[in-house]
């Protein structure tokens, strides 16, 4: 009686599926911390200097040391003027009641190229003057090369 | 007879044909109802590195008043742990403690902001007794004020003018971070 050949041995097939549930489950988990912890509000602050001692009542508005530009920014209910050294250029009105910043942008551009090294400006407001177009004018003389900022509450003429 | 069993092979035959049917359609109902769960997993991943990314291990070092809406701008600068002086139009607040009426204060012939100064010396006299005995924590005068939206310059003026008289000397504004 011939024995039959040996069968070759077929290696099973491994059918196995990766336990995905944990993992989500991690994810979950992190996701919610993650939104807990979450600031979505993100904060950033602004530097500036204080305005002189007795600028408040109607002192001279302080030079900035090593300024020999002494840059200005000008801000009236009717709009901007950019002064400096003496010189005042004239005013930028409003448009629509908001401050031409595209202007006020372009101005400043053009004075960093003329004064690579100038680096302080004056930010001069009247007293009516509502904080968030201060914030908004400060913020472009940030973004334009004027990072060190003074605030003064004296309009110089 | 022989008609009713010939009757119940056809039945019999009938109802296997049906559970194949039955089984066929169970599996095929099975292959339908599964959950892609790989692109939920996708999904989550996405979720969590666009979360990651806005983590900050160092958590909120300001917290804001719901009634006060920061101006915002583009500025970069991150703030540090200071003194937080909030201004609206309504109240002047220390350290989250109301120390002043907005209205009095604009009143008010003298620049200096009373329970304000009060309250700034206070903390000041407080931070300079901790410096002494930790070198490490030197009072700076590190100032933030958080100012709404709407208020005027005379306000603001009158804040940092008593901040100045208070010793509080670096005078930082707090802004939405904007794009």
């Amino acid at each position: 009686m011939a024995f039959a050949p040996k069968k070759r041995v077929k290696h099973r097939e491994v059918d196995y599926e990766v336990e995905l549930v944990p993992f989500i489950d991690m994810l979950v988990v992190c996701c919610c911390f993650l939104l807990m912890s979450a600031s979505l509000l993100q904060t950033a602050v602004i530097e500036i200097s204080l305005p002189s001692g007795t600028s408040a009542g109607g002192g001279a508005a302080a030079t900035p040391a090593g300024s020999e530009l002494n840059l200005s920014l000008i801000l009236t209910n009717e709009g901007y003027r950019i002064g400096g050294s003496g010189a005042i250029m004239p005013l930028v009105g409003k448009r629509g009641g908001k401050y031409d910043w595209t202007k006020l942008e372009k101005d400043l551009l053009d004075i960093k190229k003329m004064y690579k090294d100038q680096e302080s400006i004056i930010i001069i407001s009247e007293p009516e003057i509502v904080y968030d177009d201060i914030i908004q004018a400060m913020d472009r003389c940030v973004q334009k090369g004027f990072p060190d900022i003074m605030l003064s509450g004296n309009i110089q003429q | 007879m022989v008609r009713q069993a010939s009757k119940i092979v056809e039945k019999g035959e009938m109802g296997k044909i049906n559970l194949k049917a039955k089984e066929r359609a169970a599996r095929e109902r099975e292959k339908q109802g599964r959950v892609m769960l790989v692109s939920l997993i996708d999904t989550f991943v996405i979720l969590v590195v666009f979360l990651f990314q806005n983590y900050s291990a160092e958590g909120d070092i300001m917290s804001i008043a719901p009634d006060l809406k920061l101006p915002e701008a583009r500025v970069d600068n991150k703030p540090t742990q200071s003194v937080i002086v909030s201004v609206t139009n309504k109240s002047i607040c220390v350290e989250g403690r109301r120390v002043a009426n907005s209205d009095d204060a604009l009143k008010d012939p003298d620049l200096v902001i009373d329970g304000m100064y009060e309250e700034m010396v206070r903390i000041a006299d407080l931070k300079k007794a901790i410096a002494e005995l930790d070198p490490n924590k030197e009072f700076k005068g590190e100032v933030i004020i958080q100012g709404d939206k709407a208020i005027t310059f005379e306000l603001l003026k009158r804040v940092m003018y008593t901040c100045g008289r208070a010793e509080y000397g670096e005078i930082k504004l707090a802004v939405l971070k904007n794009g």
